[in-house]
C-alpha cells in the first residue's frame, strides 16, 4: 500500500516510479542512458531513500568488482608490455 | 645528408638509407600499447585462465602490428577488441567449444536464500561480492567483467561477445541482481561503515 501511494505521488509529480527506476538503474550506473533518462532517474533517487540505497549498493558492487578483479599480477602486464614493445619495434613478427 | 669527398668537401649526396617503418612503430606505440592492460583484462574474461589470456594477448598484439599499416587511427579500442575477439575465435575453433546452460533462462535466477548462518560467517563486502561473482555462470560473469573491469560500453561488449546489446543488458541486470541477493544485511552494513570513514 505504501509502495502504491509512493508510485501515485511520483506519477502525479511527473517522476519515475520505483519499478521504472529499478529497470533503468543498471544502465544509469553504467552511463548508458540518454541525458534525459539519466536526469529522470537522478530525480527519482533524490526523492526516494529506498531506491537511492539500492543505487548505492549496486554502485559499491561495481566498484568492488573492478577493484578486486583488477588485482592482476603486475608481472603479467609488465611481460605483455615488454612483448608489445618488441613487437612494435619489429623484433618479433610471428 | 652528404658525405665527404676525397678532398674533404661535403658535396656528394648520400642516398638515404631505407627508412624503417617508423610510422607503423609509432602508430603501434600510440594506439596499441596503452591498451595492453585492457586487452589482458578482456582476454582473461574470455578465457578464465591467465596463461591462455597472456597467449591470446600476444597473438592479438602480433596481429595488430601486422594490420597497423591499414589502421586509420579511429577507435583503437574497438579495433583492438575486434582483433582480440577474432583471434580468440580462431583459437577456440581448435579446441572443444564451451558448453553452457542457457544463460538467458530466467528460471536459473532462483538463488538460495541467505541463511542466518551465512550472515554470521559472512566475510567483508569485497569477499562476499567476489564469492557471489565466482558463482555466476560464465556468460553473466563475462559481461560484468567486460563492463565493470574492462570499462567497455554495452555496444562494445555485445560486439566482442557477438550477442545483442539487449542480451548484454539483461545479463548485467540479472547477474548483478544475483550478487545483490547474496549480500546479507551484515555485509552491507560493514561496507557502509567502511565507506563512511
Amino acid at each position: 500500500m505504501i509502495g502504491l501511494m509512493a508510485d501515485l505521488r511520483n506519477r502525479l509529480r511527473g517522476r519515475l516510479t520505483c519499478a521504472e527506476t529499478l529497470v533503468l538503474l543498471q544502465q544509469y550506473l553504467d552511463g548508458e542512458l540518454s541525458a534525459e533518462d539519466a536526469r529522470a532517474v537522478a530525480l527519482h533517487l533524490d526523492h526516494c531513500t529506498r531506491c537511492d540505497e539500492e543505487s548505492e549498493i549496486y554502485r559499491e558492487i561495481k566498484k568492488s568488482i573492478a577493484a578486486t578483479s583488477m588485482a592482476t599480477d603486475p608481472s603479467v602486464i609488465q611481460r605483455l608490455e615488454a612483448f608489445g614493445e618488441r613487437v612494435g619495434n619489429g623484433e618479433i613478427i610471428d | 645528408m652528404t658525405r665527404p669527398t676525397d678532398d674533404g668537401v661535403d658535396t656528394v649526396p648520400v642516398p638515404p638509407l631505407p627508412s624503417p617503418p617508423m610510422a607503423d612503430c609509432e602508430k603501434f606505440a600510440f594506439h596499441v600499447q596503452p591498451h595492453i592492460p585492457l586487452l589482458y583484462a578482456t582476454a582473461y574474461t574470455l578465457t578464465r585462465n591467465s596463461a591462455e589470456a597472456e597467449d591470446l594477448v600476444q597473438d592479438t598484439l602480433l596481429r595488430a602490428f601486422r594490420a597497423i599499416e591499414r589502421f586509420d587511427g579511429a577507435y583503437p579500442k574497438a579495433w583492438l577488441l575486434t582483433i582480440l575477439r577474432n583471434t580468440n575465435i580462431n583459437r577456440a575453433q581448435k579446441k572443444r567449444p564451451f558448453l553452457f546452460d542457457d544463460p538467458d533462462d530466467a528460471s536459473a535466477d532462483v538463488v538460495d536464500e541467505v541463511t542466518p548462518e551465512d550472515i554470521i560467517v559472512e566475510p567483508v563486502f569485497d569477499a562476499a561480492v567476489q564469492s557471489a561473482l565466482d558463482e555466476l555462470p560464465d556468460p553473466f560473469r563475462a559481461v560484468i567483467d567486460l563492463v565493470d573491469v574492462g570499462g567497455l560500453s554495452y555496444a562494445e561488449a555485445a560486439d566482442l561477445l557477438d550477442i545483442p546489446v539487449g542480451t548484454v543488458m539483461s545479463r548485467l541486470h540479472r547477474g548483478r541482481g544475483r550478487i545483490r541477493k547474496r549480500l546479507s544485511t551484515t555485509t552491507l552494513s560493514s561496507r557502509r561503515g567502511r565507506s563512511s570513514k
